[in-house]
This record gives C-alpha cells, structure tokens and sequence, in this order.
C-alpha cells in the first residue's frame, strides 16, 4: 500500500481525540426535577443499558471517522484489486456490524420503525457489499465500482497481427475483431488517456487523442509473417511506463496461436510488469529509488474456439522454373492439406495470371494499372483420407517479361491467406553461352546444337551475332566471362587452379557451368585409352592439381562404369523430375524412353557433396549422372557422360545411344538443350520471396534503370534505386505482387517478384498456456475472450487502485450514522411531536 | 399578599393579586353566558309555564294559571342551589412542579379553586377549602357569605407545598367532616398509588357526594419535553434515574396517556367527574369547556 504522503497517516493519532473527551469530558448529566418519575421507571432501566450500548457505539464512530479521515487524505493505495477488495469487505463488516448494534439497540428500544429503519437499511446494504466484497477476495477478483477507473490513464494496444488473424469466424476477421474490441477499449478510456496502438507499427508512438489512435488503428493489417507478441508488448510496457500518468494499462488483442507466442517460454515479462525489484547499491542498501509501478497487462483472447477450427492450406509450392525463355512453360506442384477433423473433399485449384501485352497497361498517365489476372487453368483435386492431396498444374506459353500469376484454392475458407500463392516469373531470352572445348570439331558440334544458326553463319549469311561463342579451353584465362550467362565445359582435361577459381567466382556470381566429363577428363598426362576399362577405386585425377578441375565437381571421380559387360542395359533414369530442366519435355522424365538409348560407360562420381542434387543417374550402378551443387548465386551442373559423343571416340567406343545424328535421338539432345537453357536462364536472383525475406533483383545498370517506383501490394507506392547493380527491399511483410516500374532509354521497364506466406508461419495450434504463465507470471496473466470478463479482468487486475474516494463514501455514511446515532438527526422531529 | 411578593416571581405574584379580579371576570362572563348554574339538578325551582297535553301529570297543572285564563298549565320547574361545596386541594411536593410554564401546578390549581370559590358563592351556596399533602393541612369551613371568599383567597395565597402527595387518608377525614351531601372538588396530580386514590374518591362517592377531580399536571410532566442525557429526580421521594430522554420520550407520553384513560374509566364507572387538565391549558378556558360540558349532561 502507498499513500500520497505517509506523514499525512499522522492525522490518524486524532483518533485518540474523541477516546480523550469521552475520558475527560464525560458530560454528567443533567438532574432534573420531574415528580412523574413512575412513568419513567418503566423504561429507564433498558434505555440505560441501551444508551450505554449506544454509547461505545457512537465513541467507536468517532474514532473511525478520525481514521477514515486521516486514511482518506493520505490517498492510500493498494498494490492489487485482491487486496483492495480484503480491506473493502473488512471495512464495510465494520461498519455493518456497528449498524446492526445500532439497529438492536433502537429495536430493542422500541424508538419506532423510522428510527430502527435507517440503520437497519444501512446494515443491509453495508453487509450486502461487504458480502459482495468477501465473495470476490474467495473468488479472487476484485471488480470494484467504487474505485476511481475515471482518471485518465496511458494504454498501449498490442495487437496481433499473425497471418491467422485473417480467420474469419461469424464473418468476421480476428484483425476486425481485434479493431472492434480496441474501439470498445478506448470508448471506456477516459478523457485525456493516452493510447499507443502497437501493430504493424511497433514504433510506441504514444496517441494524445483517440482520433490519431482510431486512425493508426485503421491502418492496421494482417502481416504475412506471424509477429512476435513478447517483443510488442514488451515495446507496450516500455511505453506506458514512460507516461507521467498514474493508470498504465496494457492491452494484447491476439487470436492465441502458437506462432505469435513463438518466444514465451524462453521470455521473462515479469519483472518488466511488476516493475521489479528497486536496485541496490553495491553494499545491499537499498537507495531511494522508487519502485516503478506495476502494469496491468490485459491479454484478450479473439481466438475461435479450437474445436470450430477449419482450415484449408495450399502449400509447399515447387516451381520448375523462375526464369524461362519466352514461350516457355513452368511446373507449379503443390500440395493441399486439411487440418485435422476435415473430411474427404473434392477441391478446386484455379491458376490465374496476369497477361502482359506489348504496350504495357501496368502505368497510364503516371496511375498504376493493374490488369486482370485471367484464369489459365482449373484443376479438381480429390482429397485422401488424410485431408492432403496433389496437384500440378503447368504455366505454359509465358510471355516475355515480369510475369504474375496467382495459384488459388477456389473454394471458401475461413483461412485465406494459406490457400493463395503469388507467383513472379520472367520470361525472356536465354543469355550468350560459350563453349569451352580444346577439340574444335567438338566445339562446333556443340554451338550448333545450342544455336542452329551458326550454321547460316559459318555458311557465310550476315545474320545477327550468334548466342553461342566457341572459345578453346586453353584461353580461359583471357575469357571475359560477365558477358556469358552460361559457359558448357566440355570434355575438359586439366584445368590450371587459376582456371578453376576464375569459372567458380563467376559461377558464384550468378552464372551457370555446365561441365560435360569426356574422356579427356583423365587428364593431359594420360589420355585414357580406349576401351580401358579402370580399375575401380583408383583417382583418376589425384594426380592433377586438386585446385583444378576436381574443384568444381560435387564429388570425387573414381573410374569409369564400363556398363553393360553382363548384358544387362544401363540407362539414364530421371532423379529429380520435378527439375527445370525436365520442363523442356512435354511429358513428364520418367515417361521418356530412356531405356531405349542405352549408356555404355560413364565416369563414377562418388562422395558428392551432400548439398548436392541428382538430377539423373544410371539404372544399374545407381550413380549420379547429373548433378546439380549451388555455388554463390550460380550454379553448377555436372554431367558424367560425354553428350554428345566427343568426335575422337566417336565411332570407337561410344559412352551411349543417346547421340546419333538421327532424328530418333531426341530425348538426350533435348535434355542437353533443357539443361543450357536453364543454366542460361537462371536469375542471379530470386523472384519469389516469403514474407519478411530481403528480396534482391539483378539491375545491371547499362540495360536497366537506376530508379524503380515500387508498388506494394496494398497500393503503397514509394521509389528504390539501385545499388552496385542490385535493387534490395527488405519490407516485405505483405504477401502478393511487388510491382516496379522504370523508366530508360528503350522506354517503361516494368519488373516485380513476389511474396508469400511461408505456411509455417500459419500455424493454427493454440499457445500453450504454460509458456504465457512462465513468461507473464500466474499472477499477472489476466486473459479474457468476453467483453465482460475484460470489464471485470481490469477491475481484478487494476494496480495502484486508489482507495480514497471509496473512504470518503464511507466517511459519509459514517457521519450520517453518527448523526442519527447521536439523534442530532431527528430531534427536531421529536421536539416538533412533544409540542 | 406581601408574602406572595417574597416567595413568587414578580409576573405571577401579580398574577395571584389579580386572582379576585380574574375569578369574577371568569365566573361573570360564565353566569352571563348561561344564566343558570351548571350544578343543575340540586334544587327544586319554578322555570317555567306549558300547555298541559295529554299524558302529563294531573298533579302538576297550574289552578291559579287556569283560573286565570282558563287554560290548563303545567309547571316547570328547576333545581334550586343549595349545595354545600368543598375544594380539596392537594398542596403535597410535586404540586410546586412546572418545567417552563408560568404557573406550577398548584399556582394552576389556586386560580381553579379561587374561580369555583366564586362561582358557588355568586350562587349562594356554601364553599369550603381543604388542604392535604398525607393529610389534612388546612380547612375553611363552607359558608355562603361574601367575605368567604376572602378567606379562601387568603388560604390559598399562603398555601405552601410539602410532604408526599397522599388521597385516602385525607379523604377518610374529610368524610368524617361532612355532615350532608357535597360537592367534593379535587385538585391533585394524583402522582400516588393510583388504586388507593380511586378507591379512596369513590368512598367519597358512595358517601352520597358528587366528586369532581381536576388532575393537574405539568405540561412536561404529559409532554415529557426533555431530549438528551438527562438525571430525573422525584421532588418526593429522591429517587434519581438517568435516562436518555430521546429514547424514551414515546414511551412515557404512552405511560400517562394510558394512566388518564385508566382513572377516567375508573372513575365514570363510579360517575364521578374526571377533568384531565395540563398547566399548558389556560385554566379559565379548561374550566369554562368543563362547566359547559357538565351543564350539557344535567
């Protein structure tokens, strides 16, 4: 308990005023003659004894009403509405108790209904509160009407704003739920209460009046990644405790997943709320540093009950491809996931993109214009038992440019954040490739698989520059490579270690290396022999520098698989057939014949790199044919199969039937052309990001603009630039498309990526209520889901309750008693009855 | 009256030396209001003549009438006064008792005594005066002279109160004074045992003698005006109580409401008078209201 000023509590040795004239000034009373006196003797005797009562009565009064006084200016408060409530209830049994003495005493006097009623209606009401009181401290809340709630007090709103707060439940949103309890909140603030509203902003900013908290309130949205409740409402009480105002209240309007509670059972908000302990100075005194005061943290739980829960949620979301030449298509594979409890359902999956056309309509007169996404395929999905099922549905003919799309549930749901994906893909022209290879011939074979028409080149027509430069291995040192997307390796042989990390630091900066193993790869030193079969366990290019070739390989090479020597028939099998590079046929990997074109060797590239992806590999050994390893922002591809045969073996001892020059040979030509053009068209970048990832695009500045106007996807436009050639935004907190637009010398550029809810950010489990005990503390934790239980929550909770005002009611009540005890009251009416 | 300048505050010392004046002024507005005495009944007096009609008694028409004008006359007639009357007067401790009126009781019951003293002698008939407190303390016999009422006042002006207030004994002496049928007034706050009083005036009664009874009490004494802590003490016996007046007040206005109503029951059954008078009442206006309700009975 804490009072205005304790020196104030002095005034209660007042108190012995009223004992001292009761002692000394005990009034002897006055001796009348009166013969009538027998019709007094009756009576006298019980009034006597009566006024005796009555006597110690009115003195007990009076020391009260000096103590209710002193009490009453020193402006106690008490630490909690619990003991607020002990101290009313023993109060008002006090005060009940000497109003049910007086009530006796006048009934036992027989003064009459009127007299005995005052009291008796005042101890009924005195014991009825002071019922009211007890029931309360057993019920351990405190809902005091009596205590002053109308001063003005400084409230920090926290509220939640988890992608589950989008669940709708009676039509309405949590979020909207959560707005309409924090205007009920603040329509129960008094005048001049400050109010911070901590949401999307978690700035603290603090509101003076309730119009710039309604309007901050309004701005509030769904955020795509689940927030951190203990850091806003620590934010909240760091807030409010900076206020000079004595009611500090903070308030959590949250659904109650697990996910914005993530950190509660690792966090301590105990101290911060009760206001901890005062420090001490190094020799255990405590100096006089006053204790901050307790905040009363109100949580509101907004949440649907567990078992109304339904949910729908497209997720784990694969795309074949981000980047592709134009008129090329992706794969979008998904899946569908019910929560428990939903049944066996036949659902519907609907893509719909946005068509680009060659005038863009994305900015009229300087206005955004976003076109209408039109519906590109539709796809019925029957669920299993489990509640999931797949789908894949392909994005074909995409135009060239940004590209947007969105992969939607259709069908409603009261969670839809999770049944949507926004979807970004470019399309545009794969970039210059260069063919590394010391055999010319080879070389040549290869550009004119890439770019048929070097052939109308080397026939002596003037068409434009090919894409496909041809370069001899040994001048890679002098290769400028920024100008190359892609850079096939052919049948290498030894690379220098400068070599090496000259084609691995351009790979890390983005670009793609397709490394092609030929029989050269033995090395310069011993070319291998033909027909040779290794003996298996021995490394081949142990001998070479380890800084070179082996470098760039995901794996160790040991020897070389000469296959079907037991007649059985090697071919290659689709690993990885969700791979982009598998998007250049129309039919899916593992429909390909490729047992029909048999492999007859092939390198053995064991201990890969575990980051490392087989995109394909040989039937019968199970060794990696293709493999993937990321490298920087690039990457590289291996393949341990000379494609297509290297001329010099050619028609010797072939490695496979997958090259010939027939037309009948087109799965492996395919998947060599599959496999440069996705090399070729990779971003450096993503375009794709999830909610609060940083996403980055490529701006090379000789081609693109410097400035972008970037649009969110809530319509809030604000300018980028470009730094060191990169174009970053790290505020990502809502998901859908990030539009940019640009202007340079060729006219608009118009770009974008996209983002979405990383579906583990959209988890439905409730919060366990054991982390919110260890973080706030049992005794602080108030949780309420009605209005009326937060009405009643605030009383129980409210700290620093001023009691004052409540001792001033009864200080009044006491003096009128004292009054009428004293029958100062009615003796006009008495006089005006004798005469 | 010298006496009465010593004893009595100066207002009601003059009071009391108008005391003649004001029991003639009291009397003469009764008599010439009414022109007949109020203690009708007691004597046998012609009033007046009536056209006989049948029924009425033979005996009581009126030959001289008839011979004169040959018509039959009945006679009326009315009670002639001749009615030996006595004042008792009750002069114990309680009587000089008043808590804030200008007259105590027995100052109340002096100016009563003194105006009936002369309401009987204007009437001719014979008055006495009786002082008691346990007994009897003084007498003037009844006589229907003029200087009777002199002597009365004399009595009554150097009356002094004393002793405890007490009915039976005095009355069995006055009984033994009476020689023939009386008018018996009794002036007391009868503060005594209540049974012994009533038994006591009904012996007067039964003696063949009409018994009025003025109880007199003080306006606080029926009001019971106090409030507070208060310390009561009885003139008479000493006995002291505290009580708390305020509590108490209802009740004992309830005591003497039913203490009246008790002897006025008591007493009508013996027909004997009852007049319940408070030092309040302006005596004159009392007595005028009782004499006229007496006269509406006979």
């Amino acid at each position: 308990m804490s009072f205005l000023h304790i020196s104030l509590l002095l005034g209660s040795l007042a108190a012995l005023a009223p004992i001292l004239f009761h002692m000394l000034g005990r009034r002897q009373p006055k001796t009348l003659e009166f013969p009538a006196i027998r019709f007094v003797k009756k009576t006298a005797v019980e009034a006597q004894r009566g006024w005796s009562v009555k006597r110690w009565i009115l003195l007990a009064l009076r020391v009260l009403m000096v103590l209710m006084l002193a009490a009453a200016l020193a402006a106690p408060r008490v630490a909690s509405g619990l003991f607020a409530n002990s101290l009313l209830a023993g109060l008002l049994g006090i005060l009940a108790l000497l109003s049910s003495l007086a009530a006796i005493v006048l009934w036992g006097r027989k003064s009459g209904l009127a007299a005995m009623s005052i009291p008796l209606v005042l101890a009924m009401g005195l014991w009825t509160a002071a019922g009211y009181y007890g029931l309360a401290v057993l019920r351990r809340s405190s809902d005091s009407p009596l205590v002053n709630q109308q001063g003005p007090l400084c409230a920090a709103i926290v509220v939640d704003t988890s992608p589950t707060m989008g669940y709708k439940y009676l039509n309405h949103s949590r979020l909207e739920d959560a707005k309409e309890m924090a205007s009920w909140l603040m329509d129960r603030f008094p005048i001049g209460s400050e109010i911070a509203i901590i949401g999307n902003d978690a700035s603290g900013r603090v509101n003076q009046d309730r119009l710039s908290a309604e309007r901050q309130l309004d701005r509030i949205s769904v955020e795509g990644k689940a927030c951190n409740l203990i850091d806003r409402i620590t934010i909240g009480i760091e807030t409010v405790r900076k206020s000079k105002l004595e009611r500090r209240e903070v308030y959590v309007l949250s659904d109650m997943r697990k996910n914005s509670w993530s950190n509660a059972a690792q966090a301590d908000l105990t101290t911060l709320i009760t206001g901890g302990s005062p420090s001490q100075d190094p020799n255990g005194q405590t100096p006089g540093v006053e204790k901050p005061p307790r905040v009363l943290l109100q949580i509101i739980d907004l949440g649907v009950p567990q078992q109304e829960i339904r949910n729908w949620s497209l997720e784990n979301l694969r795309l074949s491809a981000e980047s592709v030449v134009p008129g090329g298509s992706v794969t979008l594979q998904a899946e569908l996931r019910a929560l428990e409890g939903e049944t066996k359902e036949q659902l519907m999956v609907e893509l719909a993109a946005e068509p680009l056309e060659k005038k863009s309509t994305v900015a009229r007169d300087g206005q955004w214009t976003i076109p209408e996404a039109k519906l590109l395929d539709r796809q019925v999905v029957q669920s299993n038992d489990q509640g999931s099922a797949s789908l894949q549905i392909p994005w074909k003919d995409l135009s060239e440019g940004t590209n947007h799309a969105v992969l939607r549930l259709a069908r409603p749901d009261p969670l839809e954040i999770d049944n949507v994906y926004h979807l970004t893909i470019e399309a545009r022209e794969q970039g210059k490739s260069v063919v590394l290879c010391n055999d010319n011939t080879d070389a040549q074979l290869v550009a004119l698989m890439l770019d048929p028409s070097m052939s109308q080149q080397q026939s002596g027509n003037t068409e434009p520059a090919s894409s496909v430069d041809v370069e001899p291995g040994s001048r890679i040192g002098q290769i400028d490579f920024s100008k190359y997307a892609n850079v096939v390796l052919f049948n290498p042989s030894e690379l220098t270690a400068d070599e090496a990390d000259k084609l691995a630091g351009w790979v890390r900066n983005g670009g793609g290396l397709l490394v092609v193993l030929g029989p050269a790869a033995i090395g310069s030193q011993a070319p291998l022999p033909i027909g040779t079969s290794i003996a298996p366990g021995s490394t081949l290019l142990e001998k070479s520098d380890p800084g070179g070739l082996p470098s760039l390989l995901p794996g160790k090479i040991r020897g070389i698989t000469k296959a079907g020597l037991d007649g059985s028939v090697t071919a290659l099998r689709p690993t990885l057939t969700n791979h982009p590079i598998w998007g250049i046929f129309e039919r899916p990997p593992e429909e390909i014949p490729w047992v029909s074109y048999p492999v007859y060797q092939h390198w053995n590239l064991v201990d890969l790199d575990p980051a490392a992806s087989v995109i394909a590999s040989y039937t019968q050994s199970e060794l990696p044919m293709m493999i993937e390893s990321l490298r920087g922002s690039g990457r590289i591809i291996v393949m341990t199969l000379p494609y297509p045969e290297p001329s010099s073996v050619a028609s010797k001892a072939p490695w496979s039937e997958l090259f010939t020059t027939s037309s009948d040979a087109w799965p492996g030509f395919a998947l060599f052309l599959g496999t440069v053009r996705y090399l070729a068209t990779q971003n450096k970048h993503p375009l794709n990001y999830d909610v609060g990832a940083t996403a980055v695009l490529g701006n090379n500045t000789k081609e693109f603009p410097r400035t972008y106007e970037l649009r969110q996807p809530g319509g809030d436009e604000l300018r980028v630039e470009s730094e060191d050639d990169l174009i970053s935004y790290g505020f990502t907190q809502q998901p859908g498309h990030y539009r940019l637009r640009g202007v340079r010398a060729r006219g608009l550029m118009v770009r974008g990526f996209s983002v979405n809810v990383d579906r583990k950010e959209v988890s439905l489990d409730p919060v366990d209520r054991g982390d919110l005990e260890k973080a706030i503390g049992i005794e602080n934790l108030l949780i309420a889901k009605e209005k009326s239980e937060v009405q009643s929550s605030i009383g129980e909770g409210r700290f620093g309750r001023d009691l004052s005002p409540f001792l001033w009611v009864i200080l009044a009540m006491m003096v009128m008693a004292e009054q009428t005890m004293s029958s100062r009251f009615y003796s006009s009416k008495q006089r005006g009855k004798a005469k | 009256m010298v006496a009465v300048e010593q004893y009595l505050k100066p207002e009601l010392a003059s009071q009391i030396k108008r005391l003649d004046l004001r029991a003639q002024l009291v009397v003469k507005g009764f008599l010439q209001g009414l022109h007949a005495s109020p203690f009708h009944g007691f004597s046998v007096e012609f009033s007046e003549h009536r056209r006989y009609s049948h029924g009425d008694d033979p005996k009581d028409i009126d030959w001289l009438a008839y011979a004169k004008t040959d018509r039959y006359y009945v006679k009326k007639f009315e009670s002639e006064t001749n009615l030996t009357g006595y004042i008792m007067m009750d002069t114990s401790r309680s009587m000089a008792y008043t808590y804030r009126q200008q007259l105590n009781k027995i100052d109340y019951c002096i100016c009563l005594a003194a105006a009936l003293s002369y309401l009987m002698l204007m009437q001719q008939d014979p008055i006495g005066l009786v002082t008691f407190d346990q007994k009897i303390k003084a007498s003037i016999q009844p006589k229907s002279r003029r200087s009777q009422f002199a002597s009365i006042l004399s009595l009554l002006i150097k009356l002094k109160t004393g002793g405890k207030t007490e009915l039976r004994g005095p009355i069995r002496q006055m009984m033994s004074m009476l020689n023939h049928r009386s008018l018996i007034m009794i002036m007391s706050d009868l503060l005594t045992d209540s049974e012994s009083s009533i038994d006591a005036v009904r012996m007067l009664k039964h003696a063949g003698h009409d018994v009025i009874v003025f109880h007199v009490l003080d306006e606080a004494e029926v009001y019971f005006p106090f409030q507070g802590l208060v310390e009561l003490r009885d003139p008479e016996t000493d006995e002291q109580i505290p009580v708390n007046a305020d509590d108490i007040g209802e009740e004992y206005r309830e005591n003497v409401r039913k203490f009246r109503e008790e002897m006025k029951t008591s007493f009508s059954q013996s027909r004997i008078d009852y007049v319940p008078l408070d030092t309040s009442v302006p005596y004159d206006k009392a007595l005028m209201e009782y004499l006229i309700s007496r006269r509406n009975r006979f």
